[in-house]
Protein backbone atom coordinates (compact mmCIF):
# COMPACT_ATOMS: atom_id res chain seq x y z
CA UNK A 1 0.00 0.00 0.00
CA UNK A 2 1.24 3.91 -0.91
CA UNK A 3 0.80 6.25 1.14
CA UNK A 4 -1.42 8.70 -0.29
CA UNK A 5 -0.39 12.60 0.49
CA UNK A 6 -1.00 15.52 -1.95
CA UNK A 7 0.94 18.45 -2.83
CA UNK A 8 -0.45 21.63 -1.20
CA UNK A 9 -0.05 23.80 -4.22
CA UNK A 10 -3.44 22.24 -5.49
CA UNK A 11 -5.05 24.09 -2.78
CA UNK A 12 -2.73 27.29 -2.86
CA UNK A 13 -5.34 29.76 -2.83
CA UNK A 14 -6.13 28.97 1.01
CA UNK A 15 -4.26 30.13 3.84
CA UNK A 16 -1.59 27.29 4.51
CA UNK A 17 -3.01 26.13 8.06
CA UNK A 18 -6.73 25.92 6.59
CA UNK A 19 -5.04 24.09 3.38
CA UNK A 20 -3.68 21.41 5.89
CA UNK A 21 -6.76 21.42 7.88
CA UNK A 22 -8.63 20.72 4.61
CA UNK A 23 -6.33 18.34 3.43
CA UNK A 24 -6.39 16.49 6.91
CA UNK A 25 -10.04 16.50 6.82
CA UNK A 26 -9.78 15.03 3.33
CA UNK A 27 -8.15 11.66 4.84
CA UNK A 28 -4.85 12.10 3.32
CA UNK A 29 -1.90 10.66 5.28
CA UNK A 30 0.74 13.16 3.83
CA UNK A 31 1.41 15.85 2.60
CA UNK A 32 4.38 17.50 -0.19
CA UNK A 33 4.96 21.11 1.12
CA UNK A 34 5.43 23.38 -1.58
CA UNK A 35 7.58 26.23 -0.75
CA UNK A 36 5.55 28.85 -2.54
CA UNK A 37 2.51 27.74 -0.16
CA UNK A 38 5.21 28.40 2.56
CA UNK A 39 6.69 31.91 1.35
CA UNK A 40 2.91 33.06 1.19
CA UNK A 41 2.12 31.63 4.58
CA UNK A 42 4.97 34.31 6.21
CA UNK A 43 4.81 31.32 8.63
CA UNK A 44 8.62 29.75 10.63
CA UNK A 45 10.31 26.73 10.21
CA UNK A 46 8.99 25.88 13.57
CA UNK A 47 5.40 27.16 13.03
CA UNK A 48 5.31 25.29 9.90
CA UNK A 49 6.72 22.32 11.72
CA UNK A 50 4.01 23.05 14.56
CA UNK A 51 1.04 22.53 12.47
CA UNK A 52 2.46 19.63 10.39
CA UNK A 53 2.82 17.68 13.94
CA UNK A 54 -1.20 19.07 15.15
CA UNK A 55 -2.28 16.98 11.76
CA UNK A 56 0.20 14.07 12.52
CA UNK A 57 1.32 14.20 9.33
CA UNK A 58 3.80 12.63 7.35
CA UNK A 59 5.61 15.52 4.99
CA UNK A 60 8.38 16.23 2.54
CA UNK A 61 8.67 19.62 0.83
CA UNK A 62 8.63 20.89 -3.11
CA UNK A 63 11.18 23.30 -3.81
CA UNK A 64 9.80 26.90 -5.44
CA UNK A 65 10.41 26.35 -9.11
CA UNK A 66 8.66 30.41 -10.23
CA UNK A 67 11.97 32.04 -11.73
CA UNK A 68 14.46 29.09 -10.60
CA UNK A 69 16.72 27.73 -13.07
CA UNK A 70 19.65 26.05 -12.13
CA UNK A 71 21.10 25.42 -15.37
CA UNK A 72 20.50 29.35 -16.41
CA UNK A 73 23.14 30.50 -18.33
CA UNK A 74 23.13 34.29 -16.66
CA UNK A 75 25.39 33.45 -14.07
CA UNK A 76 23.49 35.64 -11.25
CA UNK A 77 19.96 33.56 -11.54
CA UNK A 78 21.88 30.51 -11.76
CA UNK A 79 24.09 31.55 -8.24
CA UNK A 80 20.87 32.78 -6.21
CA UNK A 81 18.83 29.12 -7.67
CA UNK A 82 21.93 27.35 -5.84
CA UNK A 83 21.07 29.69 -2.98
CA UNK A 84 17.60 29.25 -2.54
CA UNK A 85 17.85 25.55 -3.15
CA UNK A 86 20.66 25.57 0.04
CA UNK A 87 18.38 27.77 1.86
CA UNK A 88 15.29 24.84 1.11
CA UNK A 89 17.40 22.10 2.62
CA UNK A 90 18.02 23.98 5.74
CA UNK A 91 14.23 24.71 5.81
CA UNK A 92 13.79 20.84 5.27
CA UNK A 93 16.04 19.86 8.33
CA UNK A 94 14.49 22.26 10.44
CA UNK A 95 11.15 21.21 9.93
CA UNK A 96 12.33 17.63 10.25
CA UNK A 97 11.23 16.85 6.34
CA UNK A 98 13.50 13.81 5.33
CA UNK A 99 13.03 14.78 1.50
CA UNK A 100 13.39 17.50 -0.91
CA UNK A 101 11.96 17.49 -4.59
CA UNK A 102 13.74 19.58 -7.17
CA UNK A 103 13.31 20.54 -10.82
CA UNK A 104 16.77 20.39 -12.82
CA UNK A 105 17.57 23.09 -14.80
CA UNK A 106 16.53 23.85 -18.21
CA UNK A 107 17.85 25.78 -21.09
CA UNK A 108 17.97 29.93 -20.73
CA UNK A 109 16.44 30.24 -24.60
CA UNK A 110 15.27 27.66 -26.62
CA UNK A 111 18.99 28.80 -28.81
CA UNK A 112 20.65 27.18 -26.11
CA UNK A 113 21.97 22.98 -26.80
CA UNK A 114 21.45 20.35 -24.34
CA UNK A 115 24.89 19.40 -24.12
CA UNK A 116 26.55 22.25 -23.59
CA UNK A 117 24.57 22.77 -20.37
CA UNK A 118 24.56 18.81 -19.14
CA UNK A 119 28.37 19.29 -17.45
CA UNK A 120 26.87 22.73 -15.35
CA UNK A 121 23.98 20.49 -14.48
CA UNK A 122 25.45 17.38 -13.42
CA UNK A 123 28.51 19.92 -11.36
CA UNK A 124 25.61 21.87 -9.97
CA UNK A 125 23.54 19.22 -8.21
CA UNK A 126 27.12 17.58 -6.76
CA UNK A 127 27.54 20.64 -4.97
CA UNK A 128 23.93 20.61 -3.84
CA UNK A 129 24.50 17.22 -3.14
CA UNK A 130 26.91 17.86 -0.60
CA UNK A 131 24.68 20.60 1.28
CA UNK A 132 21.96 17.76 1.31
CA UNK A 133 24.56 15.75 2.92
CA UNK A 134 24.94 18.53 5.81
CA UNK A 135 21.70 18.62 6.42
CA UNK A 136 20.82 14.98 6.25
CA UNK A 137 18.18 15.65 3.36
CA UNK A 138 17.20 13.44 0.38
CA UNK A 139 16.69 15.01 -3.03
CA UNK A 140 14.01 13.86 -5.15
CA UNK A 141 14.63 15.54 -8.92
CA UNK A 142 12.23 15.58 -10.98
CA UNK A 143 11.39 14.16 -14.72
CA UNK A 144 10.17 17.10 -16.36
CA UNK A 145 7.07 17.03 -19.18
CA UNK A 146 7.68 17.34 -22.60
CA UNK A 147 7.62 21.24 -23.43
CA UNK A 148 10.08 23.98 -24.97
CA UNK A 149 13.41 24.19 -22.92
CA UNK A 150 13.39 21.29 -20.58
CA UNK A 151 16.16 19.10 -21.70
CA UNK A 152 15.47 16.21 -18.45
CA UNK A 153 12.31 14.38 -20.07
CA UNK A 154 13.51 11.09 -20.95
CA UNK A 155 14.23 7.77 -18.83
CA UNK A 156 17.64 8.04 -20.03
CA UNK A 157 17.68 11.63 -18.89
CA UNK A 158 16.71 11.32 -15.50
CA UNK A 159 19.03 8.29 -15.13
CA UNK A 160 21.83 9.72 -16.78
CA UNK A 161 21.87 12.85 -14.31
CA UNK A 162 21.25 11.09 -11.19
CA UNK A 163 23.88 8.28 -11.71
CA UNK A 164 26.52 11.24 -13.18
CA UNK A 165 25.78 12.85 -9.81
CA UNK A 166 26.60 9.82 -7.63
CA UNK A 167 25.35 10.01 -4.68
CA UNK A 168 23.29 7.92 -2.22
CA UNK A 169 21.13 11.32 -1.13
CA UNK A 170 20.43 11.58 -5.19
CA UNK A 171 17.08 9.84 -6.24
CA UNK A 172 14.29 10.55 -8.50
CA UNK A 173 10.59 12.45 -7.93
CA UNK A 174 9.08 10.17 -10.79
CA UNK A 175 6.14 12.54 -11.84
CA UNK A 176 3.56 10.03 -13.84
CA UNK A 177 1.97 12.86 -15.87
CA UNK A 178 5.33 14.24 -17.47
CA UNK A 179 6.12 10.65 -18.18
CA UNK A 180 3.05 10.87 -20.47
CA UNK A 181 3.99 13.71 -22.18
CA UNK A 182 7.17 11.41 -23.21
CA UNK A 183 5.95 8.25 -23.97
CA UNK A 184 4.30 5.29 -22.81
CA UNK A 185 4.26 5.63 -18.74
CA UNK A 186 4.76 1.77 -17.73
CA UNK A 187 7.55 1.32 -20.51
CA UNK A 188 8.80 4.66 -18.84
CA UNK A 189 9.22 3.18 -15.48
CA UNK A 190 10.54 -0.38 -16.83
CA UNK A 191 13.66 2.16 -17.84
CA UNK A 192 14.19 2.81 -14.76
CA UNK A 193 17.52 2.40 -12.90
CA UNK A 194 18.39 4.47 -10.30
CA UNK A 195 16.74 4.92 -6.55
CA UNK A 196 12.85 5.92 -6.89
CA UNK A 197 12.33 8.43 -3.97
CA UNK A 198 9.47 9.95 -4.68
CA UNK A 199 5.73 10.14 -7.14
CA UNK A 200 3.80 12.39 -7.73
CA UNK A 201 0.49 11.41 -9.39
CA UNK A 202 -2.11 13.40 -11.54
CA UNK A 203 -4.06 12.46 -15.02
CA UNK A 204 -2.85 14.02 -18.22
CA UNK A 205 -3.35 14.02 -22.27
CA UNK A 206 -0.78 14.37 -24.47
CA UNK A 207 -1.30 18.06 -24.54
CA UNK A 208 -2.01 18.73 -20.85
CA UNK A 209 -0.87 18.02 -17.81
CA UNK A 210 -2.03 17.65 -13.92
CA UNK A 211 -6.02 17.10 -14.71
CA UNK A 212 -8.52 15.85 -12.15
CA UNK A 213 -8.66 12.63 -11.98
CA UNK A 214 -11.80 12.10 -13.75
CA UNK A 215 -11.06 14.02 -16.74
CA UNK A 216 -12.67 12.67 -20.02
CA UNK A 217 -9.72 12.06 -22.70
CA UNK A 218 -9.09 9.21 -25.42
CA UNK A 219 -5.34 9.37 -24.22
CA UNK A 220 -5.42 9.49 -20.59
CA UNK A 221 -3.08 7.82 -18.64
CA UNK A 222 -3.98 4.06 -17.31
CA UNK A 223 -3.48 3.90 -13.64
CA UNK A 224 -4.34 0.57 -13.08
CA UNK A 225 -2.22 -0.93 -15.29
CA UNK A 226 0.35 2.19 -14.13
CA UNK A 227 0.40 1.61 -10.52
CA UNK A 228 0.83 -2.07 -10.77
CA UNK A 229 3.59 -1.88 -12.51
CA UNK A 230 5.44 0.55 -10.28
CA UNK A 231 4.47 -1.53 -7.26
CA UNK A 232 7.26 -4.07 -8.50
CA UNK A 233 10.27 -0.92 -7.31
CA UNK A 234 8.56 1.48 -5.30
CA UNK A 235 6.44 1.54 -1.73
CA UNK A 236 5.79 4.35 -0.30
CA UNK A 237 5.16 8.16 -0.67
CA UNK A 238 2.18 9.16 -3.56
CA UNK A 239 2.10 12.98 -4.06
CA UNK A 240 -1.34 14.35 -5.96
CA UNK A 241 -0.90 17.19 -7.81
CA UNK A 242 -4.42 17.45 -9.81
CA UNK A 243 -5.54 20.62 -9.97
CA UNK A 244 -8.28 22.61 -11.70
CA UNK A 245 -8.72 26.17 -10.92
CA UNK A 246 -12.41 25.90 -10.75
CA UNK A 247 -13.47 24.27 -8.10
CA UNK A 248 -9.94 22.71 -6.15
CA UNK A 249 -11.17 21.59 -3.04
CA UNK A 250 -13.62 19.21 -5.00
CA UNK A 251 -11.22 18.16 -7.59
CA UNK A 252 -8.84 16.84 -4.09
CA UNK A 253 -11.85 15.31 -2.75
CA UNK A 254 -12.13 13.33 -5.98
CA UNK A 255 -8.49 12.56 -6.18
CA UNK A 256 -8.70 11.17 -2.68
CA UNK A 257 -10.93 8.99 -3.35
CA UNK A 258 -9.76 7.71 -6.77
CA UNK A 259 -5.98 7.33 -5.24
CA UNK A 260 -7.42 5.55 -2.12
CA UNK A 261 -9.68 3.03 -4.58
CA UNK A 262 -6.50 2.05 -6.25
CA UNK A 263 -4.48 1.66 -3.55
CA UNK A 264 -7.03 -0.67 -1.88
CA UNK A 265 -8.47 -2.42 -5.23
CA UNK A 266 -5.08 -2.34 -7.02
CA UNK A 267 -1.76 -2.58 -4.94
CA UNK A 268 -3.34 -3.87 -1.39
CA UNK B 1 68.85 -26.40 -33.96
CA UNK B 2 71.04 -25.74 -31.30
CA UNK B 3 70.65 -22.01 -31.74
CA UNK B 4 66.63 -22.96 -31.74
CA UNK B 5 66.87 -24.96 -28.45
CA UNK B 6 68.99 -21.99 -26.77
CA UNK B 7 66.33 -19.50 -28.06
CA UNK B 8 63.74 -21.48 -26.56
CA UNK B 9 65.35 -21.92 -23.45
CA UNK B 10 66.18 -17.87 -22.66
CA UNK B 11 62.25 -17.74 -23.94
CA UNK B 12 61.11 -20.03 -20.99
CA UNK B 13 63.29 -18.78 -18.63
CA UNK B 14 61.96 -15.27 -19.49
CA UNK B 15 58.49 -16.46 -19.17
CA UNK B 16 58.97 -17.76 -15.99
CA UNK B 17 60.80 -14.80 -14.47
CA UNK B 18 57.71 -12.95 -15.59
CA UNK B 19 55.35 -15.03 -14.12
CA UNK B 20 57.72 -15.03 -10.54
CA UNK B 21 57.67 -11.02 -10.80
CA UNK B 22 53.90 -11.20 -11.37
CA UNK B 23 53.11 -13.20 -8.30
CA UNK B 24 55.21 -10.65 -6.77
CA UNK B 25 53.24 -7.48 -7.69
CA UNK B 26 49.48 -9.76 -7.17
CA UNK B 27 50.96 -9.93 -3.32
CA UNK B 28 52.07 -6.49 -3.63
CA UNK B 29 48.87 -5.20 -4.82
CA UNK B 30 46.70 -7.94 -2.60
CA UNK B 31 48.41 -5.67 0.04
CA UNK B 32 47.64 -2.11 -0.95
CA UNK B 33 44.73 -2.47 -2.33
CA UNK B 34 45.96 -1.33 -5.71
CA UNK B 35 44.05 -4.18 -8.19
CA UNK B 36 42.53 -2.43 -11.44
CA UNK B 37 39.30 -3.60 -10.82
CA UNK B 38 39.10 -2.17 -7.24
CA UNK B 39 37.33 1.22 -7.12
CA UNK B 40 40.07 4.13 -6.41
CA UNK B 41 38.05 5.71 -3.09
CA UNK B 42 35.82 3.20 -0.92
CA UNK B 43 32.24 4.93 -0.35
CA UNK B 44 31.42 3.76 3.02
CA UNK B 45 27.62 4.49 3.59
CA UNK B 46 26.99 4.58 7.79
CA UNK B 47 22.63 4.14 8.41
CA UNK B 48 21.04 6.53 10.99
CA UNK B 49 23.10 9.56 10.60
CA UNK B 50 21.76 12.88 10.88
CA UNK B 51 24.03 14.37 8.48
CA UNK B 52 27.79 15.21 7.73
CA UNK B 53 28.15 16.77 11.22
CA UNK B 54 27.25 14.19 13.04
CA UNK B 55 29.41 11.76 11.23
CA UNK B 56 32.37 13.85 11.58
CA UNK B 57 31.89 14.05 15.26
CA UNK B 58 31.33 10.84 15.61
CA UNK B 59 32.83 8.57 13.01
CA UNK B 60 36.03 11.00 11.18
CA UNK B 61 39.05 8.88 13.31
CA UNK B 62 37.46 5.76 12.37
CA UNK B 63 37.35 6.76 8.76
CA UNK B 64 40.99 7.68 8.79
CA UNK B 65 42.00 4.98 10.65
CA UNK B 66 40.52 2.51 7.83
CA UNK B 67 41.94 4.21 5.31
CA UNK B 68 45.28 3.73 7.12
CA UNK B 69 44.30 0.11 7.85
CA UNK B 70 43.42 -0.70 3.54
CA UNK B 71 45.98 2.08 2.34
CA UNK B 72 42.87 3.31 0.10
CA UNK B 73 40.97 6.41 0.45
CA UNK B 74 37.30 5.96 2.21
CA UNK B 75 34.93 8.58 1.72
CA UNK B 76 32.02 8.76 4.15
CA UNK B 77 28.19 9.22 3.63
CA UNK B 78 25.22 9.71 6.36
CA UNK B 79 22.52 8.33 5.61
CA UNK B 80 19.61 9.10 7.37
CA UNK B 81 17.19 6.42 7.76
CA UNK B 82 17.27 2.36 6.98
CA UNK B 83 15.31 2.99 3.36
CA UNK B 84 18.01 5.03 1.83
CA UNK B 85 20.45 3.08 2.95
CA UNK B 86 19.17 -0.25 1.60
CA UNK B 87 18.15 1.71 -1.50
CA UNK B 88 21.95 3.13 -2.05
CA UNK B 89 23.41 -0.27 -1.90
CA UNK B 90 21.06 -1.55 -4.02
CA UNK B 91 21.43 0.96 -6.73
CA UNK B 92 25.77 1.16 -6.08
CA UNK B 93 25.82 4.24 -4.83
CA UNK B 94 27.90 3.25 -1.98
CA UNK B 95 30.39 0.02 -1.36
CA UNK B 96 30.64 -0.43 2.10
CA UNK B 97 27.60 0.31 4.72
CA UNK B 98 27.77 0.37 8.80
CA UNK B 99 24.40 -0.60 9.23
CA UNK B 100 22.08 -2.87 11.46
CA UNK B 101 21.07 -6.38 11.53
CA UNK B 102 17.42 -5.05 9.87
CA UNK B 103 19.28 -3.43 7.21
CA UNK B 104 21.46 -6.35 6.43
CA UNK B 105 18.60 -8.28 6.02
CA UNK B 106 16.64 -6.27 3.32
CA UNK B 107 19.43 -5.65 1.25
CA UNK B 108 20.31 -9.31 1.34
CA UNK B 109 16.87 -9.98 0.38
CA UNK B 110 17.04 -7.60 -2.20
CA UNK B 111 20.69 -8.95 -3.87
CA UNK B 112 21.85 -12.51 -2.24
CA UNK B 113 25.50 -11.41 -3.41
CA UNK B 114 25.36 -8.45 -0.66
CA UNK B 115 28.31 -9.61 1.48
CA UNK B 116 28.53 -9.00 5.55
CA UNK B 117 32.42 -8.15 5.95
CA UNK B 118 32.91 -7.64 9.62
CA UNK B 119 30.70 -8.18 12.73
CA UNK B 120 30.50 -4.90 15.69
CA UNK B 121 30.43 -7.03 18.84
CA UNK B 122 27.61 -5.48 21.77
CA UNK B 123 27.44 -6.81 24.86
CA UNK B 124 24.41 -5.96 26.95
CA UNK B 125 22.92 -5.29 22.96
CA UNK B 126 20.06 -7.15 23.82
CA UNK B 127 15.87 -6.33 23.96
CA UNK B 128 14.58 -5.40 27.15
CA UNK B 129 11.30 -4.36 28.03
CA UNK B 130 10.34 -2.51 31.54
CA UNK B 131 7.34 -0.98 33.06
CA UNK B 132 6.77 1.65 35.88
CA UNK B 133 7.22 0.65 39.09
CA UNK B 134 3.65 0.95 40.67
CA UNK B 135 2.36 -0.52 37.46
CA UNK B 136 1.65 -3.92 38.30
CA UNK B 137 3.49 -5.11 35.43
CA UNK B 138 6.24 -6.95 36.90
CA UNK B 139 6.40 -10.15 33.87
CA UNK B 140 5.60 -10.28 30.68
CA UNK B 141 2.60 -12.26 31.70
CA UNK B 142 1.08 -9.59 33.11
CA UNK B 143 1.27 -7.46 29.55
CA UNK B 144 -2.25 -8.44 27.82
CA UNK B 145 -3.95 -4.52 26.88
CA UNK B 146 -0.52 -3.23 28.01
CA UNK B 147 0.51 -0.24 26.38
CA UNK B 148 4.26 0.25 25.24
CA UNK B 149 6.32 2.84 23.21
CA UNK B 150 8.78 0.87 20.49
CA UNK B 151 11.15 3.07 18.42
CA UNK B 152 10.06 2.89 14.16
CA UNK B 153 9.03 -0.30 12.26
CA UNK B 154 12.67 -2.00 11.19
CA UNK B 155 14.02 -1.44 14.56
CA UNK B 156 15.93 -4.70 15.47
CA UNK B 157 16.06 -3.89 19.63
CA UNK B 158 12.99 -1.57 19.95
CA UNK B 159 10.32 -3.36 17.83
CA UNK B 160 10.89 -6.22 16.08
CA UNK B 161 12.79 -8.35 18.55
CA UNK B 162 10.05 -7.01 21.26
CA UNK B 163 7.16 -8.14 19.40
CA UNK B 164 8.71 -11.33 18.76
CA UNK B 165 8.55 -11.33 22.47
CA UNK B 166 5.24 -11.10 22.59
CA UNK B 167 4.82 -13.41 19.78
CA UNK B 168 6.80 -16.54 22.02
CA UNK B 169 4.31 -15.28 24.95
CA UNK B 170 1.35 -16.57 23.28
CA UNK B 171 0.42 -13.12 22.62
CA UNK B 172 -1.65 -11.64 19.44
CA UNK B 173 0.54 -8.75 19.17
CA UNK B 174 -2.42 -6.92 16.72
CA UNK B 175 -5.01 -7.39 19.55
CA UNK B 176 -3.53 -8.05 22.93
CA UNK B 177 -0.76 -5.61 23.03
CA UNK B 178 -1.57 -1.75 22.37
CA UNK B 179 1.63 -0.80 20.27
CA UNK B 180 3.19 2.29 20.01
CA UNK B 181 5.70 3.25 17.10
CA UNK B 182 7.52 6.93 18.65
CA UNK B 183 10.72 6.65 17.27
CA UNK B 184 13.13 8.85 19.55
CA UNK B 185 10.17 9.83 21.34
CA UNK B 186 9.32 6.98 22.92
CA UNK B 187 11.35 7.42 26.18
CA UNK B 188 9.42 10.75 26.90
CA UNK B 189 6.18 9.00 25.88
CA UNK B 190 7.12 6.23 29.00
CA UNK B 191 8.68 8.82 30.97
CA UNK B 192 5.71 10.96 31.09
CA UNK B 193 3.15 7.82 31.98
CA UNK B 194 1.57 7.92 28.54
CA UNK B 195 2.60 4.09 28.01
CA UNK B 196 2.64 0.96 30.79
CA UNK B 197 5.81 0.15 29.13
CA UNK B 198 9.02 0.79 27.20
CA UNK B 199 11.40 -1.39 24.87
CA UNK B 200 15.05 -0.61 24.75
CA UNK B 201 18.30 -2.30 25.16
CA UNK B 202 20.18 -3.43 28.34
CA UNK B 203 22.46 -0.87 27.79
CA UNK B 204 20.10 1.93 27.17
CA UNK B 205 18.50 0.59 30.06
CA UNK B 206 21.42 1.22 32.08
CA UNK B 207 21.95 4.80 31.14
CA UNK B 208 18.02 5.44 31.67
CA UNK B 209 18.33 3.95 35.68
CA UNK B 210 21.29 6.13 35.86
CA UNK B 211 19.81 9.10 34.65
CA UNK B 212 16.23 8.57 36.26
CA UNK B 213 17.01 6.25 39.36
CA UNK B 214 15.85 2.69 39.99
CA UNK B 215 12.03 3.17 39.11
CA UNK B 216 11.13 0.70 36.85
CA UNK B 217 10.26 -2.89 36.57
CA UNK B 218 12.44 -5.38 34.27
CA UNK B 219 9.19 -7.07 32.74
CA UNK B 220 11.38 -9.27 30.33
CA UNK B 221 15.07 -9.27 28.43
CA UNK B 222 14.95 -11.41 25.15
CA UNK B 223 18.34 -13.20 23.53
CA UNK B 224 21.52 -11.14 22.44
CA UNK B 225 20.42 -9.33 19.36
CA UNK B 226 22.19 -10.12 15.85
CA UNK B 227 25.23 -7.79 15.50
CA UNK B 228 25.74 -4.45 13.87
CA UNK B 229 27.87 -5.04 10.67
CA UNK B 230 29.92 -3.85 7.99
CA UNK B 231 28.41 -5.29 4.56
CA UNK B 232 29.86 -4.87 1.25
CA UNK B 233 27.98 -4.54 -2.03
CA UNK B 234 27.07 -6.71 -4.29
CA UNK B 235 28.90 -5.00 -6.92
CA UNK B 236 32.44 -5.18 -5.12
CA UNK B 237 35.13 -7.27 -6.70
CA UNK B 238 35.58 -10.94 -4.87
CA UNK B 239 38.99 -10.10 -4.00
CA UNK B 240 38.24 -6.72 -2.65
CA UNK B 241 35.46 -7.91 -0.54
CA UNK B 242 37.97 -10.82 0.83
CA UNK B 243 40.87 -7.92 1.50
CA UNK B 244 38.39 -6.07 2.97
CA UNK B 245 37.52 -9.08 5.78
CA UNK B 246 40.90 -9.78 6.47
CA UNK B 247 41.67 -6.00 7.01
CA UNK B 248 38.95 -5.13 9.05
CA UNK B 249 39.54 -8.12 11.42
CA UNK B 250 42.85 -7.78 11.81
CA UNK B 251 43.31 -4.17 12.46
CA UNK B 252 39.89 -4.57 14.53
CA UNK B 253 41.21 -3.15 17.60
CA UNK B 254 42.67 0.05 16.28
CA UNK B 255 39.53 0.62 14.47
CA UNK B 256 37.35 0.35 17.54
CA UNK B 257 39.87 2.25 19.29
CA UNK B 258 38.80 5.00 16.88
CA UNK B 259 35.17 4.70 17.36
CA UNK B 260 35.00 4.85 21.02
CA UNK B 261 37.63 8.03 20.69
CA UNK B 262 34.84 10.58 19.97
CA UNK B 263 33.32 9.83 23.17
CA UNK B 264 30.02 9.68 20.96
CA UNK B 265 30.03 5.84 20.92
CA UNK B 266 30.88 4.15 24.34
CA UNK B 267 27.95 1.93 23.66
CA UNK B 268 30.85 0.05 21.39
CA UNK B 269 33.54 0.59 24.39
CA UNK B 270 33.88 -3.28 24.81
CA UNK B 271 32.80 -4.85 21.54
CA UNK B 272 35.59 -6.45 18.68
CA UNK B 273 35.28 -6.77 15.21
CA UNK B 274 34.43 -10.33 14.43
CA UNK B 275 33.80 -12.48 11.30
CA UNK B 276 30.02 -12.47 10.03
CA UNK B 277 28.16 -15.25 9.13
CA UNK B 278 24.95 -14.50 6.99
CA UNK B 279 23.25 -17.20 9.05
CA UNK B 280 24.20 -15.29 12.08
CA UNK B 281 20.86 -13.11 11.14
CA UNK B 282 18.29 -16.02 10.21
CA UNK B 283 16.50 -15.42 13.72
CA UNK B 284 15.66 -11.45 12.55
CA UNK B 285 14.50 -13.23 8.82
CA UNK B 286 12.53 -15.64 11.10
CA UNK B 287 10.91 -12.94 13.40
CA UNK B 288 9.93 -10.68 10.28
CA UNK B 289 8.08 -13.46 9.03
CA UNK B 290 6.49 -14.02 11.61
CA UNK B 291 5.84 -10.39 12.39
CA UNK B 292 4.41 -10.48 9.12
CA UNK B 293 6.75 -7.69 7.95
CA UNK B 294 8.27 -7.57 4.49
CA UNK B 295 11.95 -7.04 4.19
CA UNK B 296 12.00 -7.96 0.30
Amino acid sequence: MYKIATSTDVIRHLPFEEALKFIHDTGFEGVEIWMGHVHQSGLSAPEIKGLLDTFQFDYQVHADVRDVNLTSINPGIRKESIRQTKETLEFCRDIGAELLTLHPGRMSSSKDKPEDLWPVQIETFKEIAGHAEKTGVKIGIENMEKRPKEFINTAADICRLIKAVDHPLIGLTLDLAHCHSVEDVEEYIRKIDVPVFNVHISQANHEKMHLPFNSSSRDLIDFEAVLHTLSSTYFGMIVNESYDGKDPEAVLKEAFHAMDHLNREIIK
Amino acid sequence: MKKLAWLTLVSMIAVLLAACGNDENTEAEADTGGNEDWPETLRFGAADIEGMEQLHTEFEPFRAELEDALDMEVEFFALSNRTTAVTAMEYDQVDLLFAGGAEYVMMDSADENTEPIAALTRPGYLPVIISHEDSGIESIEDMEGASIALSDIGSTSAYIMPMKMFNDAGYDVENDIEAYTLGDTMYEAFLTGETDTLALTALNYEDLVEEEGDIFNVVAEGPALPNDLIVASPHLPEDLVEFLEEKMIENGDVLIDAIVSTGENDKFSESEFINAEDSDYDGLRDAYELLGLDFE
